[in-house]
């Protein structure tokens, strides 16, 4: 049993260290690889868990989280980059090195803060790494949206939040029903979709799926 | 049956018959009184019989815009005012059965009556019936507030909320009776049951201009057998009140034994009681002047605030030397 | 599980079943789709009526969770049952069976047109919505039913969305049912800080650790919380707005049983979770429930909107619910719980009565409207002479929310004065003086009711007709008059064997107060009540002997002839309309003498709604500049935000 809870923690180190990446990576199609790969390491971190507590309803979930976020999601994503001609994104209000700086700090911080203030107790919890790490996610992903001037980048942080907060329901797991955390993936599926649309109109409408300039054209509109 | 429950029957029955017996007497004789006051020779003292007999020959004539409820009220105005007469000791108060609401109840018997009486006067659909009763309500909600307030000022200082009962704790108390809380409590009572028995300075009932009356203005359109049930049942329901003021005032010398002497020799003295009172009536309405309709206001704010004042020195007496 | 429990489960599985096939059956044929909403209603809440009597008769609280198992948990739902909860499923389900009868014929009647597959939807999901909020035993579950209460009453009101005043209706009802509950949730999150938990259980005797200005801020919060809900002033602005925009049927049960949930709340709250408290609490209360009581039948005296007439006679009683309420908190301030006990009879059964007559009134004005399509009362008349039958039951339910014997408003009425002047023994001057006279109101504002319904039965159905529409009214459907009859019948039966309800209250409130049986045996040796347990029956048959004797004495006696019909004398011109009284002229002498009481409707717009409105209008005006339009700028903050409260939880 113990290996299991070796290899969860393992697998949260990449998960976290992926997502400090991803704040700093500059290429948006990168950015996509590196969400399957964050994903992939929750997923993994679930199915362990699934196993350390006999659960064996965890395997389906596991398998829809895997279709969803790492076969589907990612297609679509990719799709629409396609369509809108644009990899490089450089544009930020921060510099990508400070940012990844920043996004340490932070993590640093909330991994010395979160056992401190004593939730664990209140939550079952599986690891308190765990509980650390997707409280960084959130934050990261949160940052990541506000740092960047690109739509589509502003979505991927969305995303990096979204599995911030699955990693919170593994935690919970045995707690929160996970009709919660189907509904999440739902609005995602969809998410994906509309946002892939909308973002392909703000190209074919203003030429840029800058969001500064949007600004413009929402007050001119 | 045993012997208490058929004095009971036997007392209850004659205390309502002398109510009955003496409900239009009374109302003649307070006339009569007055008429003597004023220097006039007034009628008969047995007109009230006459009247009674003469609307009972008469044909009764309703008017068409009316429905049953407009024949049904006197029957109901007549039905709430006896029952309300059970609760109201008038030689006794050792048989009288013991009706569960005791003053409440009486309130709203009477507002029983009151709310069919402003119904069916506002079914002819006649401007002067229907200001009557837009005049009596208002009138009622006046009175009801000082009325409660001020039995409920005898309620609470004698313990219990049956009339006969109070009227047996007064009189235990002998010359004692007469403090400052029950004077004020009985002015109280006794003004806001001259509004109640539609008696001046409220309203006139002998006036002969529409537009003045109030109680009698409900009855415009009522004739013949419905008319001499409505007056008698407004005259018994002033005989109630005149009683319960004068049991409340002297509640001495009741019938408390089941022995003829003494039940003739209580009956004749709540008799002397109530033409007492009705003289003091008399006075009154010789002495003044009917106020107008909205001054009217003023007069029964004044006696609940006498009420209040009686509870108040009835609290701080009872918190210094208890009852 | 116990019997209680399954029934009461099945009931909602029916409610819920329920509103899913009379949406579908409605695609195929609407009056199906009437009679089956109707059906499925009556069936249900027949389940919760047995379930609930059963549960205060056999005295056993039960908690039991719902988990409707679909393959994958839904979650649960905690409902606990206790004698107070039970009395509130029992008033609900009472009403909901004869008010279902009524909306198979008032239905097909009125909205045959519109979409009564939703209407029926809506309608099971209300009844469930309340039947949950007074079952609920956890707080977060609790804000969530109550929410759909309001939200689906909410979908009633706007139901006549082309009518502009029903939109404003629904605007003032929505706003002000989300004030009162943005107060509740800051009362249960406060509740939930010191207990760790929503749940009701850890509720209860948690107050004893909460400081006093805390308990007082809480009880207050609840005041406006469930007070709004319950209509007291000056939180009623939205009673008399939705009461008249609702369909007649939902009006009936959102005055006769959604507002008892503000009083079920407030009972909740004050003996279960605050307990103990001070006395003056109860003074506070009955203060409250006095000025409602009297502003409230006060505004109805001059109001000429039949159905604004009864919503604001809605508010009165309300107040007569809460006195009281005020009075039992008072004893149990001081410690004497047999008394609080006694005193919290009246409130119950008052709120018992009231959901029968107040549901009698609207069904019969809803039978009105639907024949004349008049509000107006100014405009109607007459109405006796082609509408009796409804009529008559308006008349008796006139006469029970007068509190006249022997109808049961008089019962409670009594009640009421009777707990009242219990208060006198209290060895405190202050309640010696304030509870007689506070009585004394109580007398007074049952007069000015008894006024208000003179002149609302007079308006409507007296004399001769204003207008001609009301001239070729037909009579109510039999399903409508049905439902009347029955609950008419309820409020004279009430009314003359009182003694039934009675105990089961009592029951109710001593579980309430929290007395063993062992102090059942003491009540009945208390003063000022002993002639209770004499039957009103007496007075009952009294009433009709002497009636019928009278009758057969009068008619025997004197002349024998025939009456006869004629014209009213109005000196010597031929009768017209104009003549009569019109009800706002009925109205105008007690307009005159409460002159100063009589504050317009706009004076609580003007002068408490409008300053708090101005007030946060200036503020978010100067927050505005805040707000940039970047979304970056937005998110930075989330972000900062988030970041200070880590800051601040590691500090």
């Amino acid at each position: 049993m113990s290996s299991l809870e070796q290899l969860s923690g393992y697998a949260i180190g990449v998960v976290l260290v992926v997502s400090i990446l991803m704040s700093g990576c500059h290429r948006l199609e990168t950015m996509v690889r590196l969400f399957v790969i964050q994903s992939f390491g929750l997923i993994l971190i679930l199915l362990f868990a699934g196993l350390i507590n006999n659960n064996s309803g965890t395997i389906t979930f596991c398998a829809i989280t895997f279709l969803a976020k790492c076969i589907l999601i990612p297609i679509i994503l990719l799709k629409v980059l396609e369509n809108i001609h644009i990899n490089r994104q450089i544009e930020t209000y921060v510099g990508l090195p400070t940012s990844m700086l920043i996004c340490c700090i932070l993590t640093a911080f909330i991994f010395e803060a979160i056992p401190n203030i004593g939730i664990e107790k209140e939550i079952h919890v599986l690891s308190s790494g765990l509980l650390s790490s997707s409280i960084s996610m959130i934050i990261i992903g949160l940052f990541i949206m506000m740092t960047r001037k690109k739509a589509f980048a502003q979505i991927l942080g969305l995303y990096v939040m979204e599995n911030g907060i699955f990693a919170l329901t593994i935690n919970t797991i045995f707690e929160m029903p996970h009709i919660v955390e189907m509904g999440i993936f739902l609005d995602l599926l969809i998410g994906a979709l509309v946002m892939g649309v909308w973002v392909y109109r703000i190209k074919q409408s203003f030429e840029t799926i800058n969001v500064e300039d949007n600004e413009e054209a929402k007050r001119i509109g | 049956m045993n012997t208490p429950q058929l004095q009971t029957i036997i007392l209850t029955l004659l205390h309502i018959v002398l109510f009955l017996l003496l409900a239009p007497f009374i109302n003649t004789f307070i006339k009569k009184v007055k008429a003597i006051l004023q220097g006039r020779f007034g009628p008969p003292i047995l007109q009230g019989y006459f009247d009674l007999k003469k609307y009972f020959y008469k044909e009764t004539v309703v008017s068409n815009q009316t429905s049953w409820i407009f024949l049904a009220t006197p029957f109901i105005f007549f039905t709430t005012t006896l029952v309300a007469s059970i609760l109201i000791p008038t030689f006794t108060t050792l048989y009288l059965p013991n009706l569960f609401g005791g003053v409440i109840l009486l309130i709203y018997l009477f507002g029983l009556g009151r709310f069919f009486m402003a119904t069916s006067s506002m079914e002819p659909h006649s401007g002067f019936c229907s200001m009557a009763s837009s005049r009596e309500m208002m009138l009622s909600v006046l009175i009801e507030p000082v009325m409660l307030l001020s039995l409920f000022v005898f309620v609470l200082t004698s313990g219990s909320n049956n009339i006969s009962e109070i009227i047996n704790h007064l009189s235990n108390k002998g010359i004692s009776l007469f403090t400052p809380i029950y004077l004020l409590t009985i002015l109280a009572l006794f003004t806001a049951s001259l509004a109640e028995m539609c008696r001046i300075p409220f309203d006139n009932p002998e006036t002969h201009y529409e537009l003045t009356m109030i109680h009698e203005g409900m009855l415009l359109e009522y004739s013949g057998k419905s008319l001499g049930l409505m007056l008698f049942s407004s005259s018994l329901k002033q005989l109630l009140i005149i009683s319960l003021i004068a049991n409340l005032l002297f509640p001495w010398h009741m019938c408390n034994n089941f022995a003829i002497s003494s039940i003739l020799l209580a009956i004749s003295i709540y008799i002397a009681k109530v033409l007492f009172l009705s003289t003091v009536i008399a006075f009154i309405e010789t002495a003044i002047s009917k106020v107008r309709l909205f001054k009217v206001r003023e007069i029964l704010m004044a006696s609940f605030v006498i009420s209040i004042i009686a509870l108040v020195i009835a609290v701080q007496k009872e918190s210094r030397f208890g009852l | 599980m116990i019997l209680e429990a399954l029934l009461l489960k099945y009931s909602f599985l029916i409610f819920v079943l329920g509103a899913i096939f009379v949406f579908l059956i409605c695609l195929k044929s609407k009056v199906l789709s009437i009679i089956a909403s109707s059906i499925f209603a009556i069936i249900a809440s027949s389940l919760s009526l047995i379930s609930s009597i059963f549960s205060i008769i056999y005295q056993h609280p039960f908690a039991f969770a719902l988990t409707y198992n679909l393959g994958f948990p839904l979650g649960k739902i905690e409902l606990v049952i206790d004698p107070l909860s039970a009395f509130f499923i029992m008033i609900i389900s009472i009403l909901v069976i004869p008010v279902s009868i009524y909306s198979i014929g008032y239905l097909k009647k009125e909205y045959i047109e519109k979409n009564v597959g939703i209407l029926g939807f809506l309608y099971q999901l209300f009844i469930l919505s309340m039947l949950l909020v007074v079952c609920s035993g956890n707080g977060f579950q609790f804000l969530i039913f109550w929410e759909l209460m309001t939200l689906i009453s909410f979908a009633f009101v706007i139901s006549d969305i082309t009518n502009s005043d029903s939109q404003k209706a629904g605007f003032i009802y929505l706003l002000m049912t989300h004030i009162g509950s943005a107060f509740l949730l800051f009362t249960f999150l406060i509740f939930a800080k010191y207990t760790g938990s929503f749940s009701f259980t850890s509720f209860h005797g948690i107050s004893n650790a909460m400081p006093d200005w805390l308990k007082l801020t809480l009880f207050l919060f609840i005041l406006i919380g469930f007070g709004t809900k319950a209509g007291i002033i000056p939180l009623h602005i939205w009673l008399p707005e939705a009461h008249p925009a609702a369909p007649s049927h939902i009006s009936a049960l959102m005055s006769g049983v959604m507002i008892k949930t503000g009083i079920y709340g407030i009972l909740r709250f004050v003996f279960d979770f605050l307990s103990p408290f001070p006395y003056w609490w109860g003074i506070l209360l009955g203060m409250i429930a006095i000025i409602t009581a009297i502003l409230g039948i006060i505004f109805a005296s001059s109001e000429s909107n039949i159905k604004r007439i009864l919503a604001y006679s809605s508010i009165e009683n309300i107040g007569i619910i809460l006195l009281p309420i005020g009075a039992s908190m008072i004893f149990f301030g001081f410690g004497q719980k047999e008394l609080a006990a006694l005193t919290l009879i009246p409130a119950l059964f008052h709120s018992l009565n009231h959901s029968l007559f107040k549901g009698l009134l609207f069904t019969s004005v809803g039978a009105v409207i639907s024949v004349t399509h008049i509000k107006n009362i100014e405009k109607l008349g007459g109405l006796i002479k082609v509408i009796p039958k409804t009529a008559f039951l308006f008349l008796i339910g006139a006469l029970s929310i007068s509190a006249f014997p022997p109808f049961n408003g008089f019962i409670s009425k009594w009640l009421t004065f009777q707990s009242l002047l219990l208060l006198f023994q209290l060895k405190s001057e202050t309640i010696k003086l304030l509870a007689p006279i506070a009585a004394s109101l109580l007398g007074f504002v049952s007069a000015i009711s008894a006024a208000t319904f003179v002149k609302t039965f007079s308006g409507i159905f007296l004399g001769m007709p204003r207008t001609h529409k009301s001239i070729n009214a037909q009579e109510a459907t039999p399903s409508m008059i049905l439902s009347m009859s029955i609950l008419a019948l309820l409020c004279l039966l009430i009314g003359i064997f009182p003694n039934i309800p009675f105990s089961l209250i009592k029951t109710i409130t001593y579980s309430i107060i929290g007395l063993d049986s062992a102090s059942i045996t003491a009540f009945n040796n208390l003063p000022g009540f002993n002639n209770l347990f004499i039957s009103p029956a007496l007075v009952f048959i009294l009433l009709i002997a002497t009636l019928c004797l009278t009758y057969i004495v009068v008619n025997n006696l004197g002349s024998k002839i025939p009456i006869r019909k004629d014209e009213t004398w109005s000196c010597g011109v031929k009768p017209k309309s104009e003549f009569g009284h019109t009800p706002k002229g009925f109205s105008q002498p007690l307009n005159v003498i409460f002159s100063e009481l009589h504050t317009p409707e706009s004076f609580y717009h003007d002068y408490i709604y409008l300053p708090i409105t101005n007030g946060l209008m200036s503020l978010s005006h100067k927050i505005k500049p805040l707000q940039s339009g970047i979304l970056q700028i937005d998110l930075f903050y989330i972000f900062l935000t988030l970041i200070v409260c880590l800051v601040w939880l590691r500090l």
